[in-house]
């Protein structure tokens, strides 16, 4: 399935995040969203995820219209969003976190969802280690593998990732992208990523999206991005 | 009075505070409301009952209906009022405040009905268990037959309610939702039913609570209010987020007041539990059992 962003603008208030955006996510693709702090990336996602609601413009999920859906009723539609800052319920267990992925789902398909719980502990070896443990004794990077392995429970169709990279150390990112990659490679899952880690973020893409204040500048392979020194200079800071 | 004495006394009773602060903080995780009208809801649940029993005279079909209305209600102030009032508080001062005004007039408004319903006295309400102390060895003890009743009942409803916390994928959705919302969202749990859940949950909780304690208080419209004020004191000594924590401040504040009635005489009582409630706010106001830092919101 394909995700179709036509014309869309978001206000925070008085404050315009994003400012007529036109995409596609392909199915299949990783594509990335680069641009700085502020750029309005965040909201986009929230937005896709409807705990935002856009100002005008629509998003299509195939032929299904997203913007006037609930929440729980677009995860239910097979797009999961994991948003920043290693979102995990801190008061449940690692087992009771990858559990609650699956739960909407747990009468219907139990053991499918206990098949995706098992994936995820093989796919982060350390999470299994800790399946007993209450998620605020995790590290910072066990916590993002947590909340991404909670988002793969769910057996996502097109996964929203906000800032995976977020301050977390070098080591640690490059063993998160290179298993997403590896996971989409293997399940055909799509990937939309949201990232300040621009190169990271484009060496495992399959598309780029350059946002500043809030306007899509660019949507191109990441190599042409890359290759591209004037953007790179302007919006990437390298 | 022997020490030993007074701290039974104190069991049964400390019984129902704990059935209160398990519903008030149930309904505090989840909603980040205090319900102030679960007095209310219990009484009006209590008069169901009452009125079940007057009609077939059957103690336990009283009981039963007493429980399913308490849910009833529960539900229905969730999805008809409080919903709407915590959406539409959205600025710092109103979310603070418009919630516990509202529960105010929400229990006026329930002491009203019920007086309209069924008049303003006191009212007795029968158990089928007797009510004078057990004699053991030849002694008569503080602890009758009735308080055994209350107390076993209460260790089971509690037992039944960690069950569901920690075993159901529904418990866990209820955990979720109340710690990170937005999350369980995300994580496609339908948050908003499962917040009515929890105020039905509650409201039960609250109707068994009238049922147990109403053969000992009686039952009027504003009967409830003093307990309500205990219940409110055990969840803050037990740390608002935190269900074990309230059940555990319940039975310690019943045993607690009852030591202090029957040692200082019955007029102090009322007070000590303020004085408790304010202790523990000023030492530890996470509460015992709390989390650190969970008194944020």
């Amino acid at each position: 399935m394909t995700l179709r962003v036509r014309g869309l603008t978001i206000d925070h208030g008085a404050i315009r995040a994003i400012s007529n955006a036109t995409f596609n996510v392909p199915r299949g693709s990783i594509t990335a969203i680069i641009g700085a702090n502020g750029a309005g990336k965040s909201t986009l996602l929230r937005t896709i995820s409807g705990l935002k609601r856009a100002t005008t413009g629509s998003i299509l999920w195939d032929e299904t219209s997203l913007e006037k859906l609930q929440t729980e009723e677009i995860v239910r539609s097979g797009i999961v969003h994991v948003p920043e800052g290693r979102s995990v319920v801190t008061e449940l267990t690692v087992h009771e976190n990858l559990l609650l992925g699956g739960v909407w789902r747990l009468r219907k398909s139990k053991s499918d969802v206990y098949a995706a719980i098992n994936e995820v502990y093989e796919l982060f070896p350390r999470l299994s280690e800790r399946k007993r443990q209450r998620a605020d004794s995790l590290s910072g990077g066990e916590r993002q593998m947590l909340a991404i392995g909670r988002g793969l429970v769910a057996r996502p169709e097109l996964l929203l990732l906000d800032e995976p990279s977020l301050g977390l150390a070098p080591l640690v990112v490059e063993q998160i992208f290179h298993t997403l990659s590896g996971l989409q490679a293997k399940t055909g899952m799509t990937i939309l990523l949201v990232e300040q880690n621009a190169m990271s973020a484009l060496r495992i893409a399959s598309q780029g999206i350059v946002l500043d204040q809030g306007r899509v500048v660019i949507a191109d392979n990441p190599q042409a991005i890359m290759n591209d020194a004037a953007l790179r200079h302007a919006y990437l800071g390298f | 009075m022997n020490l030993v004495n007074t701290l039974i006394a104190g069991v049964s009773i400390g019984a129902i505070y704990s059935l209160i602060a398990f519903a008030l903080i149930l309904v505090w995780r989840s909603t980040r409301v205090v319900n102030f009208a679960q007095a209310g809801q219990a009484a009006f649940s209590t008069y169901i009952g009452l009125s079940i029993e007057k009609a077939l005279d059957n103690f336990w079909l009283a009981l039963i209906g007493a429980v399913i209305a308490g849910l009833v209600v529960g539900a229905f102030v969730e999805v008809v009022i409080v919903r709407f009032i915590v959406k539409r508080a959205t600025s710092a001062a109103t979310v603070t405040v418009a919630p516990v005004i509202a529960m105010l007039g929400l229990l006026g408004i329930f002491q009203g009905v019920m007086g309209l319903i069924w008049g303003g006295e006191y009212q007795a309400y029968p158990t089928v268990f007797a009510r004078d102390g057990l004699i053991i060895n030849g002694n008569q003890i503080p602890f009758s037959q009735n308080d055994l009743f209350v107390l076993l009942t209460v260790v089971v409803a509690m037992s039944i309610a960690a069950l569901i916390f920690q075993k159901t994928s529904l418990g866990l959705a209820m955990r979720a939702a109340a710690f990170a919302p937005e999350v369980t969202r995300l994580s496609g749990v339908r948050v908003s039913r499962i917040r009515t859940l929890g105020w039905a949950f509650a409201g039960g909780v609250g109707g068994l609570a009238g049922v147990l304690v109403a053969p000992t208080t009686f039952i009027a419209p504003n009967s409830f209010d003093l307990l309500l004020v205990f219940g409110f004191t055990a969840a803050v000594i037990g740390g608002l987020d935190s269900l074990i924590g309230g059940v555990l401040g319940g039975l310690a504040l019943g045993i607690g007041l009852s030591v202090v009635t029957g040692y200082l005489g019955g007029s102090y009582t009322f007070m000590t539990a303020f004085v408790l409630l304010i202790v523990v706010l000023l030492i530890r106001p996470q509460g015992i059992l709390g989390a650190r830092g969970a008194r944020r919101a």
